[in-house]
């Protein structure tokens, strides 16, 4: 695992960092029932680091529950785009955090309803109140126990009261969409109760995480911070020799690498089979190797111990060029940007080599121990999303289906034939409750073909339904296998004038004449419902220039910074793709 | 002779080398808070392996007080 810096560190460098540099900017709020000196400096530092600009705002000393409940209070003033509410056993349980013993079991149950229902009042009057995303975290279950060795006997005691007041607060953020749950219990745990809290601290200024705790604490919350702003990381990209397994093919041989039951091969065994859990949630992994091609997948293959196979990889480049070039040509083949990939390589070389070329993507720093790798992967903040759909769950065997699409456009003569071939179908969706959080998703990650790029989380989504505008998605589905929800479209009704607002492909699916035939369908419906006038923009970004030419190559003309398309004119129809509306 | 326990301070507390002295303390470092005094005594616990107790820590209410104190603990050189 990375070790943090000492806390002094983050307070000093926060001091220097001018957030008007970055072009990313997110504002975030901490409340707490305790101190929460040096974490505000310490997020600060870390988000600059992934070129963020982070605005901080932190609640007075134990002042939250005025703060949330007061509708002018300065917290709603700040307002935030991401709030963390830092919750502690002490605190919430009071004098039974002492003397829990001190009352019958049916005071204790008493207590804890009480308590969760005034946490439950409290998260629902900041969420009436703030469009902020709210991070609250559970509580430390308490190690010691008057009772002992006994405690564990004891029917709803000290611990069990904690459980209760835990999972009944799991259960409230699981049911309000914008709210979400930090395991600070299990943060403890893994890092240990003695470690993260230090009486000392605690006794000379009510500091509830020690120190030298808080930059591995921010470490987690940051995770929320990328996952908000849509900076996820969606591929990792590996080395094979002392990486995926010990030793190096082609000098010791299919049977001499270090891959089993032996304590080297079952540190690798155990790292394949993360990374493979990864891959089942709709991380991208792909192979970056300087190798015999053959040598190297006959182990992928047929080596017994291989817990990853071919076809958990998206993308193979095992061969004896560049390095940089072949993570260039992964990046272009999967569609995805140097950006969003990890680069897991043993060898410092090489690592410093991929660093130096390409800065934007995240070259981890692995361990000459073995033994470290698991850890080193389990301890990243990069790949949370605040939901995980169906559409990743399933990336990896769309990734496959796509390796089939590419062999037929190969052997297609012409890229007319392959989208005839392709069968491809659209089913266009209404938002809905289904809908709306992948249709978030898109707009926050979404790059390349991304007419305007405008970032919206949930609340945004259904704020435009409400107002009576038109959102809605598109699945796409081929001869080789569903793609899934890959396009949304938002359009904003003006009376005889529409205005597509958003307009997003998934880059997977781009050039295959699908976005011509999206637009074709916008076109088609608003001449039904007598408007006059479709007007676009493209707000161009260093990224979506794949896109740049889309109005015009449709036939719509310049208007400013608009692009109009009079509904007198005929109206293109694709004719290799069939619509499905779904109302 | 001085300068491993300044520099932590410097770099601490953000307050030049040159500005250190034994009197130093709240009246004349400007980021010197109980926050701050807090961070820089984790420091250097650290750096020289140290633990002040509870009431050692109360104590410290300048640079000389807290080198006699390191002193208490065997640190001869800082």
């Amino acid at each position: 695992m990375k070790n943090e810096q000492k806390i002094s560190y983050y307070i000093n460098k926060s001091k220097s960092i001018d957030i008007s540099k970055f072009e990313k900017k997110v504002r975030i709020a901490l409340l707490g029932s305790f101190t929460l000196n040096g974490m505000a400096e310490t997020l600060s530092v870390k988000c600059a680091e992934i070129n963020v600009g982070c605005t901080t705002y932190v609640s007075a000393y134990n002042q939250y529950n005025q703060e949330i409940l007061n509708d002018n209070s300065s917290l709603y003033t700040f307002s935030p785009d991401i709030s963390f509410l830092f919750l502690d056993s002490r605190s919430i349980l009071e004098k039974l955090f002492h003397f829990p013993y001190s009352v019958s079991e049916s005071e204790r149950r008493q207590f804890i309803k009480t308590k969760v229902e005034q946490v439950s009042e409290l998260i629902k009057a900041f969420t009436n109140k703030s469009k902020s995303k709210l991070i609250i975290t559970n509580l430390t279950i308490p190690t010691y126990s008057p009772y002992g060795t006994y405690e564990t006997k004891t029917s709803f005691g000290l611990q069990e009261m904690v459980h209760e007041f835990n999972s009944q607060l799991t259960k409230i953020a699981k049911g309000i969409d914008s709210v979400y749950l930090f395991d600070f219990n299990g943060f403890v745990t893994r890092f240990g109760e003695q470690n993260v809290f230090n009486f000392k601290q605690f006794f000379f200024g009510d500091v509830k995480v020690s120190l030298d705790y808080i930059p591995y604490l921010i470490h987690e919350l940051t995770g929320y911070v990328k996952a908000v702003l849509g900076l996820n990381k969606k591929c990792i990209v590996l080395d094979l020799d002392n990486t995926l397994w010990g030793g190096i093919v082609g000098e010791d041989g299919f049977d001499g690498i270090k891959l089993g039951s032996d304590p080297m091969g079952k540190s690798f065994m155990e790292f394949q089979k993360v990374l493979l859990a990864l891959n089942q949630r709709g991380i991208i992994l792909a192979i970056n190797s300087k190798n015999n091609e053959e040598d190297a997948l006959k182990v992928i293959k047929e080596h017994p111990d291989m817990i990853l196979r071919e076809e958990h990889f998206a993308c193979l480049r095992i061969n004896w060029n560049d390095k940089v070039q072949n993570m260039k040509e992964i990046a272009n083949e999967l569609n995805i940007g140097l950006d969003s990939i990890v680069f897991f390589d043993d060898d410092p070389v090489n690592r410093e080599y991929v660093r130096t070329n390409i800065p934007q993507l995240l070259t981890v720093e692995v361990s000459t121990d073995t033994a470290q790798y698991t850890q080193t992967l389990m301890s990243m903040n990069d790949f949370h999303l605040l939901k995980i759909t169906e559409e990743d769950t399933n990336r990896g065997k769309m990734y496959l289906q796509d390796k089939q699409r590419k062999v037929l456009e190969q052997s297609s003569t012409n890229l007319q034939e392959f989208l005839q071939q392709l069968n491809i179908k659209l089913t266009i969706k209404k938002a809905n409750n289904f809908t709306i959080p992948r249709i978030s998703q898109l707009t926050l990650k979404t790059n390349q073909f991304n007419l305007t790029t405008r970032r919206y989380q949930e609340e945004d989504i259904k704020k435009f339904i409400k107002e009576g505008n038109w959102v809605s998605c598109v699945q796409v589905e081929d001869k080789f296998g569903d793609n899934g929800i890959t396009g949304v479209f938002i359009v904003k009704k003006e009376n005889a004038q529409w205005l597509i607002d958003t307009f997003l492909l998934s880059c997977r699916i781009m050039g295959r004449g699908i976005e011509d035939s999206i637009l074709t369908h916008i076109l088609q419906t608003a001449k039904k419902e007598n408007v006059k006038t479709i007007k676009g923009e493209f707000i161009p970004t260093k990224k979506n220039i794949p896109c740049a030419s889309f109005f015009s190559d449709y036939g719509f003309r310049k208007d400013g910074k608009y692009w109009l398309f009079e509904l007198g004119n005929p109206i293109k129809i694709p004719n290799h793709i069939k619509y499905v509306i779904e109302q | 002779m001085t300068s491993k326990l300044y520099e932590i301070i410097s770099s601490t507390l953000n307050v030049p080398i040159s500005h250190i002295n034994n009197e130093s303390g709240p009246e004349t470092i400007e980021n010197w808070d109980s926050f701050s005094v807090y961070v820089l005594l984790d420091e250097i616990e650290a750096a020289y392996s140290v633990k002040f107790d509870l009431d050692e820590t109360l104590e410290i209410k300048n640079v000389g007080i807290l080198k006699k104190l390191l002193q208490k603990h065997g640190v001869v050189q800082f």
